[in-house]
């Protein structure tokens, strides 16, 4: 089964990622590249199709607001400084592509493969299930609840744009944002 | 109309996992921010030099006997070397106005069976009268960065003064190398490693990073054959 053999091949390359970013693994930039590579690897393998349009544009931008409103509502009430940018722009380089793999594998190949053998709703628990769990080497069980919800709204976003294009954009600048808010 | 209530139950979902994560940082990440060096009060030998630690400080207007603000204590290093986040109505005292003080300190002792990661950081509180905590803040949370993000992790320990003896926390990791603790008291905080637990270091990675390359080749072969098949 297709859906079967992605699922192994995303724990391959999570597993690779642990091997190779050691206690450091969050923030290891090789680690991270490594992961995205095999990835982008198993995408093109199952020849996954990312149609870019506006209105997927428009719904990743929507949903960089609803991903990144609550973040952004608790910062201001408990008045933490917002983190300054040395360092931002060679960082945001190498989680743009991070993030991008992660949603063309996740919302697109991994999708597609459970959609067309279950369907989407199924698809998009999976796709949430293994963005909560590919978190956990990084930081801990703690984040399963927020990265489980966020992973249901990606994969929302995924069903209501028809392609993975709108949860790409959506990733990236959560990640972003979620640079300053800290 | 449908998709004002999809976007707002999506908002209502992201909200509650938030709630249901009792992170120091947001955890979208695909890569985990870069944090400036660890500076250190009195560095150890070896350690190149840095600029010095800073001061968390924090206040709030008193109304009706009670702090009004929620007050976030945090230094100003990137990222924060000490983070502590106090309620609204948490703190009880007399005066107009109250203040929250964390101070990096060098440590001077260490707890029993552990060693001392970093700073020691001096909380306490300043206003015109004697400062109580209230009910809400045992919603209070400190967080302190370790020098290392190496596992098994530190704990946080505290003392009510540098005369009593250090005492565990309940910790969790609360980032890469960021961990929490529900704030007690005023008084020290500190992260330390036990002594007795080494972390664990392989001999090799390369055997497993070789043995995860040739399964993926073989997963994408399956992957191709069930796409051609």
């Amino acid at each position: 089964m297709r859906a079967a053999a992605l699922l192994v091949g995303f724990a391959v390359a999570v597993g690779l990622r642990v091997v190779a970013g050691g206690d450091d693994i969050a923030r290891s930039v090789p680690a991270g590249l490594l992961f995205a590579g095999a990835l982008l690897v198993l995408v093109l393998a199952a020849r996954t199709r990312v149609p870019v349009s506006w209105r997927a544009l428009a719904l990743g931008g929507l949903g960089i607001v609803l991903v990144c409103l609550p973040v952004g509502l608790e910062q201001l009430v408990t008045l933490r400084p917002l983190r300054g940018t040395a360092g931002f722009v060679p960082w945001v380089a190498a989680v743009a592509v991070v993030v991008t793999a992660e949603e063309l594998f996740l919302r697109g190949a991994l999708h597609d493969a459970v959609a067309a053998r279950w369907s989407a709703t199924v698809a998009v628990v999976v796709g949430a299930v293994c963005f909560a769990l590919l978190h956990v080497p990084m930081y801990g069980w703690h984040v399963v609840p927020l990265d489980l919800a966020v992973g249901v709204v990606l994969g929302g976003l995924r069903v209501e744009a028809g392609t993975p294009f709108a949860p790409a954009v959506t990733h990236v600048g959560a990640d972003v944002v979620g640079w300053f808010l800290r | 109309m449908r998709f004002a209530r999809r976007a707002g139950a999506a908002l209502v979902l992201v909200a509650l996992g938030r709630l249901l994560s009792p992170a120091a940082v947001p955890v979208y990440d695909g890569l985990g921010a870069p944090d400036e060096p660890y500076r250190y009060v009195a560095a150890p030998a070896g350690v190149a030099r840095t600029a010095a630690p800073t001061v968390g400080v924090a206040s709030s207007p008193i109304v009706a006997g009670v702090s009004s603000y929620g007050m976030s204590v945090t230094s100003a290093e990137v990222g924060p070397q000490v983070s502590l986040f106090l309620p609204p109505k948490a703190l009880a005292t007399t005066g107009s106005k109250v203040t929250v003080t964390a101070t990096p300190l060098a440590p001077t002792d260490q707890p029993a069976g552990a060693r001392i990661d970093g700073n020691v950081y001096d909380v306490r509180f300043q206003a015109a009268g004697p400062v109580t905590m209230t009910a809400q803040a045992a919603l209070a949370e400190i967080s302190l960065r370790a020098t290392t993000p190496r596992q098994p992790g530190p704990v946080l320990e505290h003392r009510a003064s540098a005369a009593a003896r250090w005492a565990p926390l309940s910790t969790f990791r609360g980032g890469t190398d960021v961990y929490v603790a529900s704030f007690r008291e005023p008084g020290q905080y500190v992260l330390a490693f036990l002594v007795a637990k080494t972390p664990h270091r392989s001999s090799s990675t390369a055997p497993l990073l070789l043995g995860g390359l040739v399964l993926l080749v073989v997963v994408v072969v399956m992957v191709r054959l069930r796409a051609t098949g």
